[in-house]
C-alpha cells in the first residue's frame, strides 16, 4: 500500500482529532483512528518502520 | 456428478454440520459484484482490491511481475457468466526465493463459529472452484487461520491448457485453536500463482504454526515468468463437510448486500447543507459495515475533511467539509475490507 501526506484532521467542532486524510494508491482517503481499519493499521506499520510521517492538524 | 451421486453428497454435508441455504462461507464466489471496475475493466493493480469485491490479490517482493485482473464474462464455466481474470503483462524475468503472487479472500470470524475450530468436533471444510490456466502443472492452495497464525495446505492441478477443470479439496478442521468469534479475520483462503522457495520448502499437510516457508508448500507451476500467462476463477465455494456439492448461486442483491458490509460505493448523488461554515449531511450503508470504514469521494467535490461517526453498528455516517453553502458531493466509497 502506497501511502503519502498523511495529516492528523479535527472533527467538525474543531475539537479532537477523530481521522488521518491521507493519500493511499494515489486516492485521497479519509481514514478513522481505528485499528480493525487496514488502511490505519497499514499506516501504523509504516511509522513504525519510520516510512512515514504524520502531519499535526491545522 | 449424477443427481443421486450430489444429493448423497449434500444428505452427507448437512449430517456433518452444513445447511442448505447460506453453505457458502466464501462471499461473491461467482464474481457477480465487482462496485470497483465495471466488467471487462482491467485495473493494473497487483496488490489491492480493484474490481472483484472480496477478492485480492497479493504481489510480495516481485520486481518485473505486472499483470492485470478483471472480472470478465468473456470465459466462463457452464453455470456461470462471470470469471475472476489475471493476465501477466510484464514476465517476471527470475523468480527469486522470496517473490510470491497470489489471491487471497478473507473471511469474517463472525461468520466462522459454527466450525467449531478449537475443540474436538471441529469440522471439516471442502473448497470447490472452477480454474482455467495457460500453464499447467501443481498449484498450491493454503488457507491461514489468523486467530493461532496457523495454517494448512494443498495442492491441485490443472490438467489441460485453456481449459475449465473443477477443483475440490477437504480440509480438516483445527481442534487445537479456535477462531476468535469477531469482526476480524478467521480464515484466510490463499490461491497461489506464483511462488519463489522461500514459500514452499515447509511441509502444510495438517493445521501447524504459521511460517512462510508453508504458504505455498507443493507448489511447482511457473506462473508468472512469460506474458503467455493468464489465470481465470470461477463458482468458488468453501462449505461444511467432507463434499462439494453443487455452487449456490445467490440472488445478485443477497451477494451485493454481503459485499457491501466490507466496501461500498454510493452511486446516488449525496447533497449536503450548511451547518454553521460547513456543509454536512447524512446517509447510511446499506448494512452494517465490518469496521469504521475508510472514506473516500468517487467524483464531484472533494471535501476538506469528510468525518464519519457512529458507523458501527449503527450503519450511518456524517460528511462534511468547510463551505458556507450546501455543496453536492456526487459520490463516496466506504472501505471496511479485511
Amino acid at each position: 500500500m502506497n501511502i503519502k501526506d498523511a495529516q492528523y484532521m479535527k472533527d467538525i467542532e474543531g475539537k479532537k482529532i477523530d481521522l488521518i486524510k491521507a493519500t493511499v494508491d494515489d486516492k485521497v482517503w479519509f481514514i478513522p483512528l481505528d485499528e480493525g481499519n487496514r488502511h490505519y493499521a497499514e499506516i501504523q506499520r509504516q511509522v513504525a518502520d519510520k516510512k512515514l510521517t504524520i502531519k499535526e492538524a491545522d | 456428478m449424477s443427481k443421486a451421486a450430489e444429493l448423497a453428497a449434500l444428505i452427507a454435508n448437512v449430517n456433518k454440520g452444513s445447511s442448505l441455504a447460506n453453505k457458502n462461507l466464501v462471499i461473491n464466489g461467482a464474481f457477480t459484484v465487482h462496485q470497483r471496475k465495471a466488467i471487462n475493466t482491467t485495473s493494473t493493480e497487483n496488490d489491492n482490491y480493484a474490481t472483484a469485491d472480496r477478492f485480492k490479490p497479493s504481489a510480495s517482493n516481485t520486481d518485473n511481475l505486472a499483470i492485470t485482473q478483471q472480472v470478465t464474462n468473456s470465459s466462463a464455466p457452464v453455470g456461470f457468466e462471470n470469471s475472476y481474470k489475471f493476465v501477466v503483462t510484464t514476465a517476471e524475468s527470475a523468480l527469486a526465493s522470496d517473490e510470491l503472487f497470489r489471491i487471497m479472500h478473507f473471511i469474517e470470524g463472525l461468520n466462522l463459529q459454527h466450525l467449531n475450530y478449537g475443540i474436538s468436533s471441529a469440522k471439516r471444510v471442502t473448497l470447490s472452484f472452477w480454474v482455467r490456466s495457460s500453464l499447467t502443472g501443481t498449484y498450491a492452495v493454503s488457507i491461514y487461520a489468523g486467530s493461532g497464525n496457523k495454517i494448512i495446505g494443498s495442492t491441485y492441478t490443472i490438467s489441460s491448457a485453456d481449459t475449465w477443470e473443477k477443483k475440490e479439496i477437504t480440509f480438516v478442521g483445527d481442534t487445537a485453536q479456535a477462531i476468535t468469534n469477531d469482526n476480524t479475520e478467521g480464515l484466510r483462503l490463499n490461491w497461489i500463482l506464483m511462488a519463489g522457495s522461500d514459500y514452499t520448502s515447509g511441509s502444510n499437510t495438517s493445521w501447524g504454526s504459521y511460517a512462510a516457508s508453508k504458504l505455498a508448500y507443493g507448489h511447482t507451476a511457473a506462473w508468472g515468468q512469460s506474458t503467455d500467462h493468464d489465470f481465470y476463477l470461477a463458482g468458488v465455494q468453501l462449505e461444511v463437510g467432507e463434499k462439494a456439492t453443487e455452487f449456490e448461486h445467490e440472488p445478485y442483491e443477497t451477494t451485493f448486500l454481503k459485499c457491501a458490509r466490507y466496501y461500498f460505493k454510493n452511486l446516488a448523488p449525496v447533497y449536503t447543507t450548511q451547518y454553521g461554515s460547513n456543509a454536512i449531511c447524512t446517509t447510511e450503508y446499506p448494512v452494517p459495515m465490518r469496521n469504521t470504514p475508510s472514506l473516500s469521494v468517487v467524483s464531484g467535490t472533494s471535501p476538506t475533511s469528510f468525518a464519519a461517526h457512529n458507523v458501527v453498528p449503527y450503519a450511518s455516517m456524517y460528511v462534511y467539509h468547510a463551505s458556507s453553502t450546501g455543496d453536492a458531493i456526487a459520490n463516496y466509497q466506504a472501505d471496511a475490507e479485511l
